[in-house]
């Protein structure tokens, strides 16, 4: 994610009505508010940024960003598909040691792509993608243990 | 070999009902898996004289010298909890050690999750491939390689493999162990059908040689060396290491001291 791109949304939100722009890009999520400082939000990924809008130009144009109503309806989170882990068992994410991952973050899927295994007991389950999306977030080591229900992956619909 | 031939033996209703017999194939595995996706009935058995690319977990290779053993897949649709899944690799292998025993008469030992030995050599290897639709597991396909007739392997496995011939002295039919096997299979399905997993666990503990033994177990990046306890309820391994009991689901397990 580059300079002009953040820049980019900070143009976005300036112009626009909705109080704050959250984006997620291959494990890095970015939060721009046009809120003041004191309404700082909380992050979850380690390599996370929290920026804020720049003040608005002194133009007389400009829609000073106090005079968004509190109450404006907030942008919907941005939700990711998950794909959760059937059974409790052993995530590989490769058929064979010493083979290519099966996907890599940033890679477009299919519906029915092979995921990932995971085994439980010798009794090997492929993982398929339940939508076309792009993997924006691979949730488990190769080799890692996982329970029931457990996120391996996030896939933004594409 | 001839569908004719196959069935010939079989006293099963369900198993090997509908069987597509091949003289020579990539996998059977991987057919048996592209029937169960197009709808393919419970207890279809692929069954085949070769493997082209014969595999066992984690991408290894399973030999077998064509037309001496037995290398099958075949679909199970099983009403079974997820959580319980493992199950089917405990009743796979302790259906085989039943048939070898039935016919062999010599008593084949279980190692944990299902591999099959006879006087410490292993005799059979199953792998076993989960199918869901939706988070639902829709069918399961069990792959079994028996040697059966098989006199010499490659010299990598010569020490650690067997077959029922060199145990027994004496070659077999294969298709008569092929419907002895089955019969177990399906006799011993009902358990899984109806929950009655218990009783899955406790006919594999019957045949176990690894409770009280010393052995190592490798994950992925990891080695832990303990004493092998007992089955867990979900049919996972419960090892002693020191003071604390761990319990394990999926892994190489090496039997180190007897």
């Amino acid at each position: 994610m580059d300079i002009s791109y953040l820049k980019k949304l900070i143009r976005i939100l300036e112009k626009s009505n909705v109080g704050e722009i959250e984006v997620e890009e291959e494990g890095l999520r970015i939060r721009i508010s046009k809120n003041s400082l004191n309404n700082i939000v909380a992050v979850s990924q380690p390599a996370a940024v929290t920026t804020h809008a720049a003040p608005a130009p002194a133009s007389p144009s400009a829609q000073p960003a106090e005079t968004v109503p509190p109450t404006a309806p907030a942008l919907p989170e941005i939700k990711y598909h998950e794909i959760n882990s059937p059974i409790v068992g052993t995530v590989y994410r490769a058929p064979a040691p010493d083979a290519d991952p099966y996907v890599e973050v940033g890679q477009i899927v299919q519906k029915g792509t092979v995921l990932c295994i995971v085994e439980a007991m010798k009794l090997m389950n492929e993982i398929e993608s339940d939508m076309a999306g792009r993997i924006v977030k691979i949730m488990v080591e190769n080799g890692q243990p996982v329970e029931y229900n457990q996120t391996l992956f996030l896939i933004e619909p594409v | 070999m001839t569908i004719e031939d196959i069935k010939k033996h079989l006293t099963t209703t369900e198993f090997g009902k509908k069987i597509y017999a091949f003289e020579s194939i990539d996998t059977t595995n991987t057919y048996a898996k592209t029937l169960a996706l197009q709808g393919s009935n419970e207890g279809t058995l692929v069954i085949a004289d070769d493997q082209l690319r014969g595999r066992g977990r984690l991408g290894r290779t399973w030999f077998s010298e064509k037309g001496k053993n037995l290398t099958f897949s075949f679909i199970v649709k099983p009403n079974i909890p997820p959580q319980s899944i493992g199950v089917l690799s405990l009743y796979a292998g302790v259906s085989v050690a039943a048939a070898i025993r039935e016919v062999t008469g010599i008593t084949p030992e279980c190692k944990w999750p299902n591999d099959v030995f006879i006087n410490g050599k292993k005799v059979c290897g199953i792998l076993s491939e989960g199918i869901f639709t939706q988070d639902k597991l829709s069918a399961v396909v069990i792959g079994i390689g028996l040697n059966v007739n098989q006199s010499e392997f490659p010299s990598e496995i010569r020490e650690t493999a067997t077959s029922l011939m060199l145990a027994a002295g004496k070659v077999f039919d294969r298709f008569q162990v092929l419907a002895t096997v089955l019969e177990h299979l399906e006799s011993l399905y009902d358990n899984i059908q109806s929950n009655r997993i218990n009783k899955i666990l406790s006919l594999w503990n019957r045949y176990n040689r690894m409770f009280g033994k010393y052995i190592s177990v490798s994950y992925q990046n990891t080695v832990i060396r303990g004493i092998a306890k007992q089955l867990a309820d979900d049919g996972g391994l419960i090892i002693q290491v020191n003071r604390d009991e761990q319990k394990v689901m999926a892994a190489d397990v090496t039997i180190i001291k007897e």
